[in-house]
């Protein structure tokens, strides 16, 4: 089944939900290493791996977010309380808002710098803004706190699948897993 | 008799040096600009040094330059972007805690044509001491002279990026030097 139903997931979803789940964990591994790399042409090799990947991500984020438009979302679980439907809402909400945003202000980040790269060390990208050594600051420190509201995200995202698969014992997580 | 051949002597020395003894130009105001271009893997990147002093000896009442001489903050490279000029005064590059400051003196300045020449000179930079020859034209008039120029050098030569930055992998050997400089006579 590639479609979603109001039951469960359809594949084009679990594929893409999976998929920029895998990218981000080695994209935060890069930006992580990356940041503690001593200046070296091995970093600058680094960084544009960090800057392609961050723009695949975002590519197949939008993807995502027009595949959730075109399709209805399985419903929330029978006699869910109402704050949890709200909270799941709530936080999807703000997770797909960052799965753009921190890209983005990566984007922002790497074109106010002048550091030069190419998409997959390919062809240069568009530059959003000149290079500007104050706004890369503000933009790399704007991206850092992306993400670290991000990860706070992502743990509620994570304890609360885990809280339907163990504790509430529902299909939460299997219909995203198997669909 | 004796008075007047030391007082003819005197002219023609005074004339013999008010000749030789050339005006100096030196460069003024802030519209000067020293740029070095180089890459990064096949893109071009452009940067400048934000401060430098050029100093022009001229001949003649032509004001022809006989000799050049540039000294360069190197501290001052800037190519807009804070890792990359933070990397540029550490050791492997510039090293401008060492040396804070590179200079050219000509040896020779020949005149190519009416406005164009070349000075061969030496340029000591992050403790070496190499030659390196430099195009420039040149006009002068109404007590103003504009001087602008390309010169080539070789980073290897100078040590300029060394270690992991080393050879041609990623940044070519040869960077260009132009310079645009407003000179004003000052002896």
């Amino acid at each position: 089944m590639i479609r979603n139903d109001s039951q469960t997931w359809g594949s084009v979803a679990r594929a893409l939900h999976w998929s920029i789940a895998a990218l981000i964990g080695i994209q935060l591994c890069l930006g992580w290493i990356g940041g503690e790399m001593a200046r070296s042409p091995a970093k600058v090799n680094l960084m544009t791996a960090h800057k392609s990947l961050g723009l695949t991500v975002l590519a197949l984020v939008v993807l995502r977010i027009l595949w959730r438009w075109a399709n209805v979302a399985p419903q929330p679980p029978e006699r869910s309380p109402r704050w949890e439907i709200l909270a799941a809402k709530a936080s999807h909400l703000v997770l797909y808002l960052l799965l753009v945003a921190v890209p983005l202000s990566g984007w922002v980040a790497a074109s106010t710098s002048a550091i030069p790269w190419k998409f997959w060390w390919l062809a240069p990208l568009p530059n959003l803004l000149e290079p500007q050594p104050d706004l890369h600051e503000v933009a790399g420190e704007v991206h850092e706190a992306l993400v670290t509201t991000f990860l706070v995200v992502l743990g509620v995202h994570v304890v609360a699948a885990l809280r339907h698969h163990f504790l509430q014992r529902d299909r939460v997580l299997m219909r995203m897993w198997r669909g | 008799m004796r008075v007047i051949r030391a007082g003819v002597c005197a002219a023609i020395a005074w004339l013999a040096t008010g000749q030789a003894v050339a005006d100096a130009w030196h460069s003024t105001g802030d519209a000067n600009e020293l740029a070095f271009a180089t890459a990064y893997d096949g893109q071009p990147l452009e940067g400048r040094f934000r401060q430098f002093d050029v100093r022009v000896e001229t001949e003649g009442p032509a004001a022809v330059p006989a000799t050049l001489a540039v000294s360069v903050n190197v501290a001052g490279a800037d190519m807009n972007d804070r890792d990359i000029n933070e990397t540029l005064a550490s050791p492997d590059w510039f090293d401008s805690g060492a040396y804070p400051s590179a200079s050219f003196a000509s040896h020779s300045v020949e005149q190519e044509s009416l406005d164009h020449f070349v000075a061969t000179g030496t340029l000591d930079l992050k403790g070496v001491r190499a030659p390196v020859t430099v195009d420039f034209s040149w006009n002068a008039r109404d007590g103003r002279a504009k001087l602008a120029g390309t010169a080539q050098l070789s980073r290897s030569t100078w040590s300029i990026g060394e270690g992991e930055w080393a050879g041609e992998d990623h940044i070519p050997d040869t960077v260009k030097l132009r310079f645009t400089v407003n000179l004003t006579p000052r002896n």
